[in-house]
């Protein structure tokens, strides 16, 4: 599967893992009903603790994104357009934050801030 | 899996004192100093030495009560004995197939022809990487339950290390219900390898931890002494006086990154806790 | 115990050289010679020793440490090291007992019966060393085990010599009591003998298995 981790980043591994799932079932590769690696073999791949591996698929099954028959494996759950745009708007919300910092750093003040933005939304 | 409860031993300058548990399907690691008590409480585990106060329970049996039948579902490297360097390959297949109801040949002879050990040289000729994973292969290859590696990996370069750890996840891939319990120095091996850590030192089990848990949130703060003295100690666990001020253990990562995010903050890995487990002053 | 055994063979193996000069040497004193007895006891001994080398095998490079986490018991362990010795010395002793024959037979000198008589009579005595060499050798180790050994040795002479100085002061004749016991029938002498020697044997093995039970690795 494709999962990347960067263990030198703040960001917690679960969460990266978590993250890029969440992606790859967005982009559709993974597809409803597709088998997730199992906990052993991911955490092998990635050279990182089973647990970790473990909370990560917990945590997206929490969500709604998996779900886990016990003895089959973990399961893509059925496309949730819902979910998925909640987590596209965390997203947005997300690099909007990271544009106003960066406006914040260079000096710019939240006026100014807010012009560009209404700019961009009616252009 | 294994569990260990006060595990009391006395020698002459040397006091053990330790409890330790390794769960179904987990790997497990332990880690410390030279002499602070690992091969101490392995030896205890696997019956060399005895037990002292304290119990053992290995597959929920007392280790008093074992029988070698029980002793087919263990593994075991250790890393100063292994069998007799004048045996060859060939001599130990008929022993391991005499020994282990579940010995598996098959695998166990495509692992040594993957590694290249020679099936005909005396096993004193080996070099120290062929010995070790010679070990680790005599070790999984009889469908064990539970692995008991004392420093399996000591002495060995980078890409040796790295096919035994290779073999071991392999193992653990193959049954999710077997369990190891590792020690060893390289902090590495732990991170890449462990699902939960036991740091001895001094004959005590200074600290016990998910490796997740470990790297996600534990973290090095080097601050100034100013920076010190203004800084919340309520999540800091120890802490160590630097040329440059204080360097501090912390398990609340998220909380320094949040409310001081001027000052230096580093990824906790297992070298840095040790080291400031042992010797930094406890907050 | 069948691995151990496997084990054990696996390593006398690369004694083979040092097996077939023995072999040789004791064909050929008993062939060149006319001392039979020499090698009749001489083989056997050498080839129980074997077995303890076994357990010199295991001690080195701390062999025993790994050993011991093996699929054994403490007891099969003991139990294995005696057979060895069983083994390796008994087969001797028959091959040394039908050399003997054999070349008597071929020289026409002495009889039989005697040679039998004495083969008999090594048998125990083959029995009662290896009862002893063992525990030692599984308390104190090879170097020390050897020493051990040598000073008991020492000790049961020094007392045998003792009591025959004190028996020659009481006035008590020694070689007349032994005269007087061949009346009885060699068969049931040799019989008491042997059945001493198992008894010994057989505390020596508890001995042992003791030991190893206790030891600590």
């Amino acid at each position: 599967m494709k999962v990347i981790i960067n263990t030198s980043l703040m960001v917690p591994i679960y969460e990266q893992i978590t993250d890029q799932i969440k992606t790859l079932i967005r982009n559709g590769e993974l597809k409803e009903n597709d088998n997730l690696p199992s906990v052993r073999t991911l955490s092998k791949e990635l050279k990182i603790s089973a647990l970790t591996v473990k909370k990560a698929y917990d945590s997206l099954e929490s969500e709604g994104f998996t779900i886990t028959v016990h003895g089959k494996g973990t399961y893509v759950a059925a496309a949730n357009p819902e979910l998925l745009l909640e987590e596209q708007k965390k997203e947005l919300e997300a690099d909007l934050e990271q544009a106003i910092q960066k406006g914040r750093r260079c000096g710019i003040s939240n006026e100014d801030i807010r012009s560009l933005f209404e700019l961009i939304l009616e252009g | 899996m294994l569990k260990i409860e006060h595990l009391k031993k006395h020698y002459n300058n040397f006091s053990l004192n330790c409890s330790l548990e390794v769960h179904k399907g987990c790997v497990t690691g332990l880690v410390g100093q030279n002499g602070a008590g690992k091969s101490t409480t392995f030896k205890a585990v696997l019956g060399l030495v005895s037990a002292g106060s304290g119990s053992i329970t290995v597959f929920g049996k007392d280790l008093k009560d074992f029988t070698p039948e029980d002793r087919e579902d263990l593994g075991v490297v250790l890393a100063d004995s292994g069998f007799s360097g004048y045996l060859t390959v060939n001599d130990i297949i008929p022993v391991l197939k005499n020994m282990y109801r579940h010995f598996d040949y098959t695998f166990f002879t495509e692992q040594v022809k993957k590694f290249h050990l020679p099936l005909d040289k005396k096993i004193k000729e080996f070099s120290t990487g062929m010995k070790a994973k010679l070990k680790v292969i005599v070790a999984v290859s009889h469908n064990a339950r539970l692995l008991i590696l004392d420093e399996p990996t000591a002495g060995l370069d980078v890409i040796a290390r790295d096919e035994l750890l290779e073999m071991l996840r392999n193992f653990m891939e193959t049954d999710e219900e077997r369990s190891i319990l590792i020690s060893s120095h390289i902090s590495s091996d732990l991170e890449t390898l462990c699902d939960d850590i036991y740091m001895i030192d001094n004959g005590q089990v200074v600290l016990h931890e998910d490796t997740d848990v470990l790297l996600g949130s534990y973290a090095l703060l080097k601050v100034s002494e100013e920076q010190f003295n203004k800084l919340d100690q309520q999540f800091i666990v120890c802490s160590k006086k630097e040329s440059y001020g204080y360097s501090c253990l912390t398990n609340q990562k998220q909380y320094y990154i949040e409310n001081y995010p001027k000052i230096a903050i580093e990824k906790g890995t297992v070298d840095e806790v040790i080291t400031m487990m042992v010797r930094g002053q406890k907050s | 115990m069948k691995g151990l055994l496997v084990k054990d063979f696996k390593l006398m193996k690369g004694q083979k050289n040092f097996f077939l000069i023995i072999a040789a040497i004791a064909a050929s004193t008993a062939f060149f010679s006319d001392d039979t007895s020499f090698f009749m006891g001489f083989l056997p001994f050498i080839l129980s020793m074997f077995a303890l080398s076994t357990i010199s095998y295991d001690e080195f490079d701390n062999g025993n440490a790994f050993l011991f986490t093996l699929p054994i018991s403490r007891t099969g362990y003991t139990i294995e090291k005696y057979c060895l010795a069983l083994m390796f010395g008994g087969s001797a002793w028959i091959f040394a007992t039908f050399l003997a024959v054999i070349s008597n037979a071929l020289k026409g000198t002495a009889d039989i019966k005697e040679i039998l008589i004495s083969s008999l009579i090594i048998l125990p005595i083959l029995i009662v060393i290896q009862s002893l060499m063992i525990p030692f050798h599984l308390k104190f180790g090879g170097e020390k085990g050897r020493l051990a050994l040598i000073g008991v040795f020492g000790i049961i002479s020094v007392i045998g010599i003792a009591a025959i100085k004190v028996s020659e002061m009481l006035g008590v004749n020694i070689p007349d009591i032994i005269n007087h016991i061949s009346v009885l029938s060699m068969g049931v002498i040799v019989a008491i003998i042997v059945m001493a020697a198992v008894v010994i044997l057989l505390i020596s093995i508890k001995t042992s298995s003791s030991i190893m039970n206790h030891k600590e690795f």
